[in-house]
């Protein structure tokens, strides 16, 4: 059995985003323990916090809207502005053509983001970008797209 | 009037360091240095403070670096303290 179709986007999206100019390899899921700015940063971590979801208007299908989070962290000698904004334009690039999944062409519309600073030993800084994916299955096969 | 001895504060044999001010003498800072765990943003730093004498560094002089040790550190801010006599700087890092 193939994995959750929402576990299937994620992993697509990491893949998509890794090897980028800027953060390279360094691509990491929901981080519940702190990076470490000697060898993580700059990066991204891609993770989903919620979908929305109905049934859709055939038979036993669910139609979900997934908010994956791309979110780009860097570090410099003042505020990482312009990192953040260079992080964010490779991820729009590259994700503007979309993923696949279990073969299914799955579109992201990029819905905004949202960019924080603070202060410690450094200024570091954080972009959240978040990307909405449409996704379909039967009600009984949450790991095939349909 | 009583005049407060603020140097006793500051004795290198207990918990001060000798820091350096840029454009001052060598080592001619006491200060009280610290670096404790600082998470930003989910990611692991420290915040590193030096508590001086506030006659030591003036506001003109955030912006300037304070050598402690062998590491140059930038004032990025000068915060009061109690009745003033004495500052607390934040730094930050190279």
């Amino acid at each position: 059995m193939a994995d959750h179709i929402r576990q299937q986007l994620r992993g697509a999206v990491a893949t998509a985003v890794t090897g980028l100019t800027t953060t390279g390899t360094r691509v990491y899921p929901y981080r519940v323990y702190a990076l470490q700015p000697g060898t993580e940063l700059p990066c991204v971590s891609v993770y989903v916090t919620g979908e929305e979801a109905s049934g859709a208007s055939v038979g036993t299908m669910v139609e979900r809207e997934v908010t994956v989070h791309v979110r780009g962290f860097a570090a410099g000698a003042t505020v990482p502005d312009n990192t953040l904004d260079q992080i964010a334009k490779e991820i729009e690039t590259v994700l503007a053509g979309g993923v696949t999944i279990s073969g299914r062409a799955v579109t992201l519309m990029y819905r905004g983001c949202d960019i924080e600073f603070e202060a410690a030993d450094k200024p570091y800084g954080a972009i959240d970008l978040r990307f909405a994916a449409m996704l379909f299955n039967a009600a009984s096969a949450p790991d095939a797209p349909l | 009037m009583f005049t407060e001895d603020l140097d006793a504060f500051l004795d290198e044999a207990d918990f001060a360091v000798a820091a350096t001010l840029q454009g001052g003498a060598t080592g001619a800072v006491k200060a009280i240095f610290d670096a404790a765990y600082l998470e930003a943003l989910g990611v692991s730093g420290t915040g590193p403070t030096a508590l001086v004498k506030a006659a030591a560094v003036v506001a003109a002089d955030v912006g300037k670096t304070l050598t402690i040790g062998a590491v140059a550190y930038t004032i990025r801010n000068r915060e009061p303290q109690d009745d003033g006599a004495f500052v607390l700087l934040r730094l930050q890092a190279p």
